[in-house]
């Protein structure tokens, strides 16, 4: 076939574009909303949760997420970096680190090993995070794979990010831990966990 | 021949992606010179018909991810990304590696077709693997050069049904074409 068949067809098939930005946000809001409404009342959400202490454990991986997908955006574009979304990225956790210094400043030595331990949930927290997050990174996976990543293994992770940002949100309503130290380890290891995932996916899921 | 600075090309694909279908036939021709100098200057040990080879799987790539494409940047940078992508991308399937610097895209010049005695290419053997209604809708609309409105008559399909399969053949033809000795 000549060029200018193919172009023929090509041509024929001209339609208006949808932008790729509605795609993954309602992507990720429906799978959100489903791991929610199956997960939180089979766990059971914190009878003592008032909203100051929801907002301080759901705002860090909530910026989290955020970055994650302005991040992803970008780069679903051929020619685009990353950008300052990075810097949000890595801020996040940066905050968060401070705010575990400030924990142990005002604890003894001796305290620190049981602020990171909580009281005995870690392995709940590690578990679940991943696994409510995995059907967020196959949506954000699948809304992906219409962009044009050059980079589809830093993609998968941020999508993985972002997946494990909005889970452990989630996760944030049952948690009966408080402490910054718990916080950082088990989240950030979860959320670590499923950005993984996501970079070892990217490549064979994000091709064109 | 093909636009010589930005602005032309950033029009067409404008006007393409609000549903432009001559407009978008005009930045699919401009841009395929560029795409073929730029896969004939840097391969090398390869035969004047794998270039034209790659150059329909890039055009192929750009149709899939002309919506990728922000309107309010310059439109080469986005081109040569997807021509980057695409090009080493093909060579590697073929087995040889090649170096891209994307800088240099732009001195490169715009590369006419080779004569060619098969015309039997690569993409051909994809639209051979689609169902056949499929592929027959293809053909017609490009080897046959017929309208939509044509082919829907011909098959006893409506338009939008027309329209809606070729859109699908399209995509799984550029899947193909990642896929293809991978």
């Amino acid at each position: 076939m000549r060029t200018e068949a193919l172009i023929r067809a090509l041509a024929a098939d001209a339609s208006p574009a949808r932008p790729m930005a509605p795609r993954l946000v309602l992507a990720l809001l429906a799978a959100a909303l489903l791991v929610a409404a199956v997960a939180l009342p089979l766990l059971g959400v914190r009878p003592d949760l008032g909203p100051r202490l929801m907002l301080a454990k759901a705002a860090a991986p909530a910026v989290l997420a955020l970055a994650g997908v302005v991040a992803a955006l970008r780069l679903a574009r051929p020619d685009a970096t990353v950008g300052r979304a990075g810097l949000a990225l890595a801020a996040v956790p940066l905050l968060v680190a401070g705010a575990v210094a400030l924990e142990f400043a005002a604890l003894p030595r001796a305290g620190w090993g049981a602020a990171v331990r909580g009281s005995g949930s870690a392995v709940y927290c590690l578990t679940l995070v991943p696994l409510m997050a995995l059907p967020l990174l196959g949506a954000s996976l699948w809304a992906l794979a219409g962009g044009a990543s050059t980079r589809p293994g830093l993609s998968g992770m941020l999508a993985g990010i972002a997946s494990g940002g909005v889970a452990a949100g989630i996760y944030a309503f049952h948690c009966i831990e408080d402490t910054p130290a718990f916080y950082l380890t088990w989240y950030g290891l979860g959320i670590l966990a499923v950005a993984g995932v996501g970079a070892v996916a990217g490549p064979r899921v994000l091709r064109w | 021949m093909a636009p010589t600075g930005d602005l032309p090309l950033d029009d067409l694909l404008r006007a393409a992606n609000r549903g432009d279908a001559r407009a978008y036939a005009a930045f699919l021709t401009a841009v395929t010179p560029i795409v073929r100098g730029i896969a004939r200057s840097r391969g090398s040990g390869l035969g004047p018909d794998a270039y034209e080879d790659i150059v329909q799987e890039t055009l192929l790539a750009i149709h899939q991810k002309r919506h990728t494409w922000r309107e309010d940047m310059p439109v080469r940078p986005w081109l040569y990304a997807i021509v980057r992508h695409k090009v080493v991308d093909a060579f590697r399937r073929r087995g040889t590696s090649v170096q891209l610097p994307i800088e240099d895209f732009a001195d490169v010049l715009p590369a006419p077709p080779e004569a060619d005695p098969t015309e039997r290419r690569d993409v051909e053997r994809l639209i051979d693997r689609l169902d056949p209604r499929a592929a027959g809708i293809v053909r017609a609309i490009s080897l046959d050069g017929a309208t939509v409105a044509e082919t829907a008559t011909r098959l006893g399909m409506t338009e939008v049904a027309v329209r809606v399969a070729l859109h699908r053949a399209l995509k799984r033809l550029a899947r193909l074409g990642a896929e293809a000795r991978a």
